[in-house]
């Protein structure tokens, strides 16, 4: 039997968390959460997951961004793909994206929050299935 | 000249005034006549005739001494010496007193006649010599203020003004532009702009609108970043001078600064794109959650869906809570505050809010006290409003506390200031952001802030109250051990 994907959301939104859990869950995913980018690191460190889905405005303007970059830029993580799923551009009024931010923003793929379920699942499946 | 001219005839001989008065009355002209030279001088004096035929030999005064008292008078009555004994050097010196012409007796009308209308067309050129010359003068004179009235109104402008000429040359710059462009005129006149504007954009729009040919626009306007204020904004209105022709001689700029305005107009579409986004998470939340059962994903499992169905409740109360408040933000923001003033006792709307919030704060498990000191002053405050700041920060002060803390509601005269403190044994605001959270929706995000429910306008509310009731808040705190805010307000004083 084929083990099952671990999928981390990282996002400091309860709601969110909950939302986003249940989605993954009715496919059978393996998730975990960590509302803070501490608590996600440790959660990494801990359990390498397959798949992170990522908030970017947690505690700080841009904890995403930073978790984004260190995970990339750390050869041991850098091949988990990172889903960053966010309101940063609605909140600050930028347009941050994978494509245009390079170096500093280099998640495998990005999306506007709200994300309807079967698009979540269907983005998901895809990032897991490159890997 | 008068319509009818008037002539004055000084003769000691009766017969020479007769007969100038019945010719040159005949000729429709106004005569006077006078027998001796004092006699005449105080006609000339008074009736300031446009002509005068004067004898030379007279008693009491001679005629060169009245030739030279009327010119003292007035240099633009004409004289005409007559006189039974002429000489040349009479007639050089007459002339040199100031003589028109000069007639020898005896003379006939003819004679009369045209050295009259030879003497009146002279008095007609010096009349208008002379009114031109005062016209001439009152036009300096009303060119000079003009001048100077645009000179005042230019370096008094509000707004910086530049004018450049076809040559690209800048050819007038007041002090608000002086400032703005940080340029000396002394240094800067006459210079071409490239360059020397240092704002390439501005020296751009300016050049373009001077190389413009043909359907050049009556006005231009355009927005440039300020070269020398971070985030400034000038606005460049540029009009061009037009000659007869329709060539553009030049251009006149007039530059105002509107960094504030866009500075405002940021700020309020930072606030509508923050608003949209509070307004958006807990309806988003919810959506989310209502989806999660109808798509079939909790369908196997009743508790959880309850669970899901009161967690949308709690979000639809929060969201209701934003829009309350900002409902309320919006009507401070209109001055509808502090509109019920009134002597108030600070203490007793301190009891009422204790009571109040009693019951939140033992289910909590935190102990809430109050304690005032006697004989407070009263404060002039809307109750209403001073009731909702006091709820706001005890209610914070028990929300943001540890189960068993402690919420200590106090109140003291401190100067002309009653001061009531809201101190909690909480989780404390770290440093760096007690600056911001009065600002409008920034909350304080950790692990422990981050299940707390709260619209992030409650202190930015409160803040406002406070302020309009002519008083001040602050808020000491720190990390673990708790915060401390304290609301001055100004003591009533009975007279």
């Amino acid at each position: 039997m084929a083990q099952r994907a671990k999928i981390l959301i990282v996002d400091d939104d309860p709601d969110y968390v909950e939302i986003t859990k249940s989605i993954l869950e009715s496919k059978d995913y393996d998730v975990e959460t960590a509302h803070s980018k501490a608590e996600a690191e440790q959660k990494i460190a801990a359990s390498k997951p397959d798949l992170i889905i990522l908030d970017i405005i947690m505690d700080r303007m841009n904890d995403g961004f930073k978790l984004c970059y260190q995970l990339k830029h750390d050869p041991a993580l850098r091949s988990i793909p990172v889903f960053a799923i966010s309101s940063v551009n609605q909140v600050t009024g930028f347009t941050f994206s994978p494509e245009t931010d390079g170096e500093y923003f280099e998640a495998d793929d990005f999306a506007e929050k709200p994300i309807k379920a079967d698009e979540l699942l269907r983005r998901v499946e895809n990032l897991l299935r490159k890997n | 000249m008068r319509s009818t001219p008037r002539i004055l005839v000084v003769d000691d001989e009766e017969i020479i005034r007769l007969g100038c008065q019945r010719i040159l009355s005949d000729e429709h002209y106004e005569v006077l006549t006078a027998a001796d030279g004092r006699a005449g001088l105080a006609l000339a004096q008074e009736k300031s005739p446009d002509l005068v035929l004067v004898d030379l030999l007279m008693p009491e005064m001679g005629g060169m001494e009245l030739l030279e008292a009327i010119h003292h008078h007035d240099k633009k009555i004409v004289t005409i010496v007559i006189t039974g004994y002429a000489t040349i050097e009479s007639a050089v010196e007459a002339v040199k007193k100031g003589a028109f012409d000069y007639l020898p007796k005896p003379f006939g009308p003819e004679e009369l006649r045209a050295a009259i209308l030879r003497g009146l067309e002279r008095r007609r050129l010096l009349l208008e010599t002379d009114r031109l010359r005062r016209e001439r003068e009152r036009n300096l004179l009303e060119l000079a203020a003009e001048r100077s009235r645009t000179a005042s109104i230019i370096q008094s402008m509000g707004e910086g003004l530049l004018v450049v000429n076809q040559r690209r040359q800048l050819v007038l710059l007041n002090p608000v532009a002086q400032k703005m462009l940080r340029l000396h005129d002394a240094q800067a006149l006459g210079k071409p702009i490239e360059g020397l504007l240092q704002n390439k954009e501005l020296e751009e729009f300016i050049i373009g609108a001077i190389a413009h040919h043909g359907n050049h626009p009556v006005l231009a306007r355009k927005e440039l970043p300020s070269a020398h204020e971070p985030n400034g904004v000038l606005a460049a209105t540029l009009s061009p001078i037009l000659s007869d022709r329709s060539e553009v001689l030049g251009v006149v700029v007039v530059l105002r600064d509107i960094s504030e305005q866009k500075r405002i107009e940021r700020s309020k579409s930072d606030f509508v794109r923050m608003v949209a986004h509070e307004l958006k998470a807990p309806i988003g939340a919810i959506e989310g959650y209502l989806n999660l059962i109808l798509d079939g994903m909790v369908k196997d499992d009743p508790a959880r869906q309850m669970q899901i169905i009161e967690r949308c409740r709690d979000r639809a109360a929060a969201l209701l809570g934003l829009i309350r408040d900002l409902l309320d933000l919006s009507a401070i923001e209109a001055g509808k505050v502090a509109q019920e003033m009134a002597p108030v006792e600070v203490d007793k709307i301190l009891k009422e809010v204790v009571e109040l919030m009693g019951s939140e704060a033992s289910t909590k498990g935190i102990s809430l006290k109050l304690s005032t000191a006697s004989r407070l002053p009263k404060v002039v405050g809307d109750r209403e409003d001073l009731m909702r700041v006091f709820t706001n920060l005890v209610s914070n002060a028990i929300k943001y506390n540890r189960p068993g803390g402690e919420v200590t509601v106090s109140a003291s005269s401190q100067d002309s200031y009653l001061v009531v403190e809201v101190k909690d044994t909480g989780f404390g605001i770290p440093a760096e952001e007690q600056g911001r959270i009065f600002d409008e929706f920034y909350r304080v995000k950790n692990e422990h802030t981050r299940k707390i429910c709260g619209t992030g306008l409650g202190l930015a509310i409160a803040k406002r109250i406070v302020e309009s009731h002519r008083g001040y808040i602050e808020v000491e705190s720190e990390v673990d051990r708790g915060s401390t805010f304290a609301v001055h307000l100004p003591a009533y004083k009975t007279t």
